[in-house]
């Protein structure tokens, strides 16, 4: 799946060097045995990378002399081979432990966004957009993760550029001069592409990006396409789509592919450095044989951290972003507020809003400005009202989704700002329009709300009374059918009896149901409607519906309009006195009613 | 298994790739480019005897020296500098080249990976997991990339190298050659143990990779749930178990990726050779030799310093296709595994074969269902059961049902989504299966009750079942689905983006727009499936209305249970368990049918209408 990791968010903070280095100071404390671990094994690693050539550069020499000591040679040899193995060791720790770190630190990182995220309200999830959340959980934790060995390949990297050239330097200066004006050719070469390559990049990832898109959406969409007989041309677009991501590819791989053999170039002009000017200082005395391996082999190992040196500086860049992204993903504040009164089973379900002022966003004027309504336990409530009228909001802020900008709610007399939000939450029973549904089995998804465990007689008396069963019987897994992503497997209207019996199960002391049944089919809607009586009973229940039947029985009605409760009353009262529920009743009679 | 059918449209590949097996099938699509490839082989094959030179060069400079011959080191030199240049060129034009191909193939695959899909039928949509699909179309066509994109060329540079540096070793020195040789099994061995290791080990971090997504995806597509149920902290515990399952996964990854590092290996064998070198200087000082090893004798060549550095100029020559090789094992390994996961998808056949049957006239909209029999899968029970009947016409008729009964499938068996497991339906007394797919899928339209929108702007949601539609069809299809209005208090109206990437949408006014995508494409034949449940009341009075303007000469099938449009309908099919219990109008069922009066009976003692007035 693609992200656009770039993209920025209205949260986003603007972090200096410092913060950013003290913020990561702390995963760096945390891992700070591990993390010494590394740097001294990459000092020790550093160390012997620089003496084994040392060695064979003694052996060379000893060789060149007129009567040579094989013994002392061979010794040298020896000593080579030891070193190697000691290379080896040191590089085994070193790959190990980084692992370990990095590990470490991405799944702490990711975690810790996890579960900021739980804590937001529905305000956050509106504004940004989930692709883009994921990409920051996914991507830039990783990315991030490996920024925190960046200072140590950082030290480890100079210590040898710096150890080398230093002892090439004492040998013969000259030479050294000479073969490292070749270093900012390197430096500058390798910097210069990464720019070229990061902005062909951007090109590749946004080209990319469509052509992701476009899988994403026919694979979801495949039913319309298969309706509307557009396989063909969606082809042809998505070849079309495929095509630009090719050529944007193509263009970034042709820079790429020529960088490998422009490095090799480098080396085979260290070659002739050596052979030339290196040959003529061998000969006129200066330097010796074993020297000039010793300038061989050096400036072999050195092309290697030449390269990481300008490429972490790349890195560094893209480090810094994504933990700018990262932090101020973390330390966004919830805008929820809670207290920690745990509601008891003794919980009444007395619901009274008091002066509430609510708005979707803070700078337009707010939907709802002082409302003021109060629902005694046990009431059956009807909410009617157009579309947009204030309906759903008035549930939303009941559910706790969003946070009200002023006046109180009170639940048994408490502010529900005071209740510990997750109890709070479970006092309620909430059946939404839009069910979602996780992807597992049929039980799975109606198990899912409760915290302790569903006996099967509860089970059994809630997809009873919602009449899952009528449907559940059908299928050959019966309960254990997987409902697929989304519960994409199921129709909307099982969807939505599912998500009523999950929300049963919970045995709620106020249920809320939001059109729950509006896509039931209507034989099954009128069995359930038979039952609801009983499901009401016990409990505070506010129910936002069309169906005339429902709204009729219910103990009191809220007319909503533009925000305002503009009547509050039983269907005679409100038929009497209010004109707005009478245009409403007269638009669902002459088109429900008139059977 | 049956590899072999003509219905599947590979634009790239002949039919033999497909019967064996998907590396036969990879093959394939690389060989598209074999001349590409035998340029690569060329220039690269000659770019590494260019290289084997330089450490002959090297050795000879070294020798050289002591003799002081100053001229005879700046043409080495020069020779150094020419060769290099030329191996600039040949590595560029392979490197270039091999990175085209790799671009082209996973092209390739993903198109016809996305024609597959877009031909298969809904049985194979209906079991596949979306997710699953779209990281074939993504990360393992990427993979596919990564393990070709250095790959061919490394694959050649890799055998090309160790065959010419092995000769070039056996002209320095015979004998060093063959302590070369020894350690080749070491070497051989590394690289293997490494490939087997680490294979199911990438695998398993790749699937709990898709697993910590998903989840994630989950928890924050279905927040509302999440809060609704206070569950953050099951949540929080199952997110925080995958992550712990992936960070084992990828500590001991690392773990076998540490051990394996065949460079080393390269190191201690060039430590060896050194000391075997340097005994052997040691002992053939006075020229050759023959020793006897384990009672054989051998000849041993003189060893010289010059032959000495050859040799590890040589040695070292191998360190980069080693250090690649590692690499390219690792990603070959990966790019294997995407690839198998996208030809068993391909392979296997789900496509609904197209009939040829396209009306001369225009199209009459007479619909036969002659004992249709239906099930989704084998041996799972029946949605339809041995379902007869004929729809005239210009009739508009209702379906209505329990949820199960089968209401759906009827729909979507007129319009062939599946087809039917006995029995025929018939268009015009022609069998739907011998339309033609396209002309079918024109006659037809479909309006659902899980509304799908595009992240495209309305108006491309709109035309999408009429391309070549006027702004005047599309603002008379939205005013008809009751969507205009809504659409124009949009700052960008019309063209305002929906979905993932624009402003999100009520239920209703998704349904709306649907309805008139519906709408304007026009097809003779129009089932609308529950279409406007999530409307409200009075907005589905005003689009019915419209509905009883468009259905003029149109046959309509509308599944429902609003009072409103069965009372409108010509007839109301009942079904109940897969079967038609019922057929006749409102009045007659209203009056006789008892399920019929179950439903409704609560509407009939809703209070009467007050009209002021009366």
């Amino acid at each position: 799946m693609s992200f656009s990791s770039a993209q920025k968010s209205e949260y986003d903070q603007e972090y200096s060097i410092r913060d950013i280095l003290t913020r990561l100071w702390v995963f760096a404390v945390a891992e700070k045995m591990r993390l010494l671990l590394v740097l001294s094994l990459f000092m020790v690693n550093t160390v012997i990378s620089i003496i084994v050539p040392l060695f064979l550069r003694e052996a060379i020499n000893e060789l060149n002399k007129p009567g040579p000591n094989f013994e002392f040679v061979q010794f040298l040899g020896w000593g080579n081979l030891l070193g190697t193995i000691f290379l080896w060791i040191s590089l085994y720790l070193i790959i190990r432990s980084e692992w370990s770190i990095i590990a470490k630190t991405v799944t702490t990182l990711r975690l810790r966004m996890f579960i900021q995220l739980q804590a937001h309200d529905l305000s956050f999830y509106d504004k940004n957009k989930t692709g883009r959340i994921m990409s920051r959980v996914v991507n830039d934790a990783w990315e991030l993760g490996n920024f925190m060995l960046i200072f140590v390949e950082l030290a480890a990297n100079l210590i040898t550029i710096i150890g080398m050239i230093g002892i090439l330097f004492y040998i013969h200066s000259v030479l050294t001069l000479i073969l490292f004006m070749i270093a900012p050719i390197i430096f500058t070469f390798t910097i210069g592409l990464g720019y070229l390559l990061m902005r062909y990049n951007r090109i590749c990832r946004r080209t990319v990006g469509s052509v992701n898109g476009a899988t994403q959406e026919s694979i979801a969409g495949i039913m319309v396409t298969k309706s509307f007989a557009r396989e063909a041309q969606n082809i042809e677009e998505f070849i079309e789509l495929n095509n630009e991501n090719l050529r944007a590819n193509i263009r970034r791989s042709l820079v790429f592919s020529t960088m490998f053999p422009i490095l090799e170039f480098v080396s085979t002009l260290i070659y002739f450095l050596i052979v030339t000017s290196g040959g003529g200082f061998v000969i006129d005395g200066s330097i010796t044989l074993g020297d000039l391996w010793l300038f061989y082999s050096y400036s072999l190992l050195l092309i290697q951290p030449l390269i990481s040196f300008s490429q972490q500086i790349a890195q560094f860049q893209i480090g810094r972003a994504a933990a700018e992204r990262i932090f101020s993903l973390i330390e966004i504040p919830s805008e929820m507020k809670w207290g920690n009164i745990i509601p008891g089973a003794d919980v009444q379900g007395h619901i009274e809003f008091k002066d509430v002022t609510f708005g979707y966003t803070k700078d337009e004027t707010p939907l709802f400005s002082h409302l003021n309504v109060t629902i005694p336990a046990g009431q059956n409530i009807a909410l009617v009202g157009h579309t947009g009228s204030g309906k759903t909001s008035f549930i939303s802020l009941l559910a706790r989704f969003y946070e009200f900008q002023a006046g109180d709610i009170y639940l048994d007399g408490y502010s529900i700002k005071a209740y510990d939000i997750d109890a709070y939450r479970s006092t309620l029973g909430i059946v939404l329009q839009d069910p979602f549904l996780f992807s597992g089995s049929i039980e799975g998804n109606i198990r899912y709300g409760s915290q302790n465990e569903v006996s099967a007689e509860t089970l059994q008396s809630a997809i009873m009374s919602t009449h899952v069963i009528d449907f559940v019987d059908f299928l050959p897994e019966g309960l254990q059918t997987d409902v697929g992503e989304r519960g994409a497997k199921v129709s909307l209207g099982q969807r939505q009896l599912i998500s009523f019996a999950r929300a049963l199960v919970a045995d709620p002391k106020i249920l809320i149901l939001d059109e729950a049944t509006a896509s039931v089919d209507a034989y099954t809607e009128s069995l359930i409607q038979d039952g609801i009586d009983n499901l009401f009973r016990g409990r505070t229940s506010i129910v936002v519906a069309h169906r005339l039947s429902t709204i009729i029985s219910a103990d009191r009605i809220l007319v909503f309009n533009q925000g305002e409760i503009i009547g509050d009353g039983t269907h005679e009262e409100l038929m009497k006195d209010n004109d707005v529920y009478r245009d409403l009743y007269q638009t669902y009679y002459e088109f429900q009613g008139r059977v | 298994m049956n590899y072999d059918s003509a219905s599947r449209n590979q634009i790239y590949l002949s039919q033999r790739w497909y019967s064996r097996g998907y590396k036969w099938w990879l093959l394939g699509h690389v060989l598209k480019h074999r001349w590409k490839i035998l340029i690569i082989s060329v220039t690269t094959v000659i770019g590494i005897f260019l290289q084997t030179l330089i450490p002959f060069i090297l050795g000879y400079v070294f020798g050289t020296i002591p003799s002081g011959d100053l001229g005879l080191i700046l043409s080495a030199g020069t020779l150094v500098i020419a060769i290099g240049l030329m191996k600039l060129v040949t590595n560029s034009i392979a490197a270039a080249l091999n990175e085209i191909i790799a671009q082209y193939v996973e092209m390739q695959i993903r198109i016809e990976f996305y024609q597959n899909l877009e031909t298969k039928s809904m049985s194979f949509h209906d079991t596949a997991r979306a997710g699953d699909l779209i990281q074939m179309a993504t990360g393992d066509t990427r993979q596919i990339n990564a393990s070709i994109s250095p790959g061919v060329r490394i694959t050649v540079t890799t055998v090309s190298t160790l065959f010419f540096t092995w000769i070039a070793m056996f002209i320095a020195s015979p004998t060093l050659s063959m302590v070369f040789l020894l350690t080749l099994p070491l070497y051989i061995f590394f690289l293997i143990r490494f490939g087997r290791k680490l294979h199911p080990m990438s695998k398993r971090r790749q699937a709990i990779v898709a697993r910590m997504n998903s989840e994630l995806q989950e928890n924050l597509t279905g927040v509302r749930v999440v809060r609704t149920f206070s569950v953050q902290e099951q949540e929080i515990k199952k997110f925080s178990s995958t992550l712990e399952d992936l960070e084992d996964i990828l500590k001991t990854r690392g773990v076998t990726s540490a051990f394996y590092i065949p460079s080393l290996v390269l190191g201690i064998t060039t430590a060896l050779i050194f000391i075997t070198g340097v005994y052997l200087i040691d002992i053939t000082l006075l020229g050759a030799l023959n020793v006897s090893i384990f009672g054989y004798s051998a000849y041993i060549q003189s060893v010289g310093m010059a032959e000495l550095i050859t040799f590890l100029g040589l040695t070292s020559i191998l360190a980069m296709p080693t250090m690649f090789l590692r690499w390219i094992l690792d990603m070959t390994l990966l790019g294997f595994a995407g690839a198998a996961r996208i030809f068993n998808v391909v392979i296997h056949d789900n496509v609904i074969e197209t009939g040829d049957y396209v009306p001369e006239d225009e199209a009459q909209g007479h619909i036969r269902f002659e004992d249709v029999s239906f099930s989704y899968k084998e041996n799972s029970p029946l949605v339809l059961n041995n379902v007869s009947l004929t729809i005239k016409p210009g009739e508009t008729v209702a379906i209505i049902g329990p949820t199960g009964c089968g209401k759906t499938s009827l729909g979507k068996m007129i319009y062939r989504l599946y087809d039917v497991t006995k029995g025929a339906v018939l268009i015009d007394d022609v069998d739907v299966k011998n339309w033609d797919m396209k002309a079918l899928r024109r006659l037809v339209g479909v309006i659902e009750q899980d509304t799908f929108l595009f992240s495209t702007s309305i108006r491309n949601n709109i035309v999408y079942g009429k391309d070549n539609a006027t702004n005047e069809e599309i603002m008379a299809a939205a005013i008809a689905a009751q969507a205009h209005d809504f659409i124009q208090e949009f700052h960008e109206g019309y063209d305002t983006v929906v979905g993932e990437r624009g402003i999100t949408l009520s239920g209703g006014q998704r349904q709306r727009i649907a309805m008139a995508r519906g709408f304007l494409a026009d097809p003779k034949i129009l089932i609308m499936d529950d279409a406007t449940s999530a409307v409200d009341a009075a907005t589905e009075e005003r689009i019915q209305k419209a509905i009883v303007n468009i259905q003029k000469g149109r046959t309509t099938i509308i599944i429902t249970h609003r009072l409103a449009t069965l009372k409108t309908a010509s007839k109301i099919i009942f079904m109940e368990k897969g079967n038609i219990v019922r057929i006749g109008t409102h009045a007659e069922l209203i009056t006789s049918f008892a399920p019929y009066i179950r439903i409704f009976k609560r509407y009939m003692t809703l209070p009467p209408l007050v009209i002021e007035g009366n």
